[in-house]
């Protein structure tokens, strides 16, 4: 029987955990071979109990494996295992590597210089907006950026990616027959179209809880560094940053405010010794990845501003302003102010957030 | 801000000035308006708006880049020049300016899009 529909069948067997299946699949020399063993046999094997012995009995009874395999692929999904050529050369190195990866897209060599953005769900508008422009600047510099799809930091980091024209992959907590968040469904085709999709769990598995911690051994996994954006004091990107530590990963941590919750986890992080990233050449730098230069300038050259719109913008800066300070600051009067910001909002220089509060884009 | 600069700041138009102001728009629009039996220019509908409130090819260009940024609606669109027309009446001009039209649109803040 074809090896990789009996990876696949081993895999659904529960109890076969990826540590031990690869213990079974060593023991026996192949995955076939493993997949028809009898009982006698697979009692022989260390470590495996008597209860995995007689599911995988049991499965060998109702599972199909070639039928199953078939099935998947028809929905254009892929089954790696690492015997695979495209399977992520850098997730192979990993403790509990996954045996089985469903794939959605493509996966290029070029793919393993990959970063992982993560972070907080709940972000602050600063932390979105500094998400798409590391972003953007890592595929501009020929990165892969990775990330879980959740809402928020992984929404951001994927968008950034793809306005560049970048490669993103995300690796989702659940099978690839579910998107979640439901409102990221749009974004996972674009994503599709530029990088893969990828899911450890079999296609019909809903998003659980814990699937989420196993999910993110992956992204780090398949990276060789993680940067975290935002993360309050318990959140799963933290988690994602052990993973990385204990696969010998570069940690990276964006600093925020004392007082911002969302920052309490990565300013913790860098206290632990995370590198402090302003910039990607931060990130760059520390992997021993060339930079390359920005080819364009600012976007503020390339507009012309008035003189009017130049002074409003300069009264601005990433914290939030409400427009009777920017009125005081730049002693412009009510209609200055107001066409200059009109004007600087449809360039996109400026955004304006609830409460006549504006930001520098 | 100190105390004295709010108070010099408060002292820029006095209330009485603007009344005055608020006069003089009211009885531009009353003229403008009278003859469909209206006085203000919130009762105008959009054939009222599209006869009265004269938009060059500079205020055209400017509507357009704003209906693209903002996504806003049909009626969005209207409003945005009465509560422009409403801002040259007040500053005493007679015919609407690009500034006008950026100030109205600062006042639509709740039907904007999104963030990002």
């Amino acid at each position: 029987m074809e090896e990789k529909a009996c990876w696949l069948a081993l895999h659904r067997v529960g109890g076969l955990g990826p540590v031990k299946l690869r213990k079974v699949t060593d023991y026996f020399g192949s995955a076939a071979r493993a997949w028809e063993a009898n009982a006698l046999e697979l009692k022989e094997v260390k470590g495996l109990d008597i209860r995995t012995i007689n599911n995988i009995l049991e499965a060998k009874k109702k599972f199909s494996p070639e039928k199953e395999l078939e099935a998947i692929e028809k929905l254009g999904i892929q089954v790696l295992t690492s015997n695979d050529h495209n399977y992520p050369p850098n997730l192979k190195e990993i403790y509990a590597s996954p045996p089985v990866l469903y794939l959605k897209g493509n996966i290029l060599p070029e793919d393993q210089k990959a970063l992982a953005i993560v972070g907080s769900r709940k972000a602050t508008f600063y932390g979105l907006r500094i998400t798409e422009e590391l972003s953007g600047k890592l595929v501009e510099n020929g990165v892969t950026v990775v990330s879980g799809l959740a809402r928020g930091i992984d929404t951001a980091a994927h968008q950034g990616a793809l306005k560049k024209n970048g490669r993103t992959i995300a690796v989702l907590g659940c099978g690839l027959n579910t998107i979640y968040p439901p409102e990221n469904k749009k974004l996972a085709e674009q994503i599709v179209e530029n990088g893969a999709l990828i899911s450890e769990f079999p296609l019909h598995t809903p998003p659980e809880p814990n699937n989420f911690p196993m999910r993110n051994r992956i992204i780090s996994g398949i990276c060789l560094g993680v940067l975290v954006i935002e993360a309050a004091k318990k959140s799963g990107s933290l988690i994602t940053a052990d993973f990385a530590l204990e696969q010998g990963r570069e940690v990276f941590a964006v600093p925020g405010m004392i007082t911002n919750k969302q920052s309490e986890g990565t300013n913790n992080l860098i206290k632990q010794g995370a590198k402090l990233v302003q910039n990607i050449e931060d990130i760059l730098e520390e992997l021993g990845w060339h930079y390359q230069a920005e080819v364009e300038g600012t976007k503020e050259d390339l507009i012309d501003l008035s003189k009017q719109e130049r002074i409003v913008l300069e009264a601005l800066n990433s914290q939030p302003k409400h427009l009777d300070n920017i009125l005081r600051e730049t002693k412009l009067s009510f209609s200055e102010v107001f066409t200059a910001l009109t004007e600087l909002e449809i360039s996109g220089l400026v955004v304006q957030l609830p409460g006549k509060l504006f930001v520098r884009f | 801000m100190t105390n004295e600069e709010l108070i010099q700041e408060r002292e820029r138009e006095s209330s009485s000035q603007i009344r005055k102001r608020v006069e003089l728009a009211r009885q531009r629009q009353l003229e403008r308006l009278k003859k469909f039996g209206f006085y203000s220019n919130a009762q105008m509908g959009s054939g009222e708006v599209k006869r009265l409130c004269l938009l060059d090819k500079k205020n055209k260009d400017f509507l357009a880049k704003i209906l693209e940024k903002f996504t806003l609606s049909a009626r969005a669109y209207y409003k945005i020049i009465k509560v422009a027309q409403t801002i040259a009446d007040l500053a005493g001009e007679e015919k609407i300016q690009n500034y006008h039209l950026a100030e109205a649109v600062q006042y639509r803040t709740l039907d904007r899009n999104q963030l990002i």
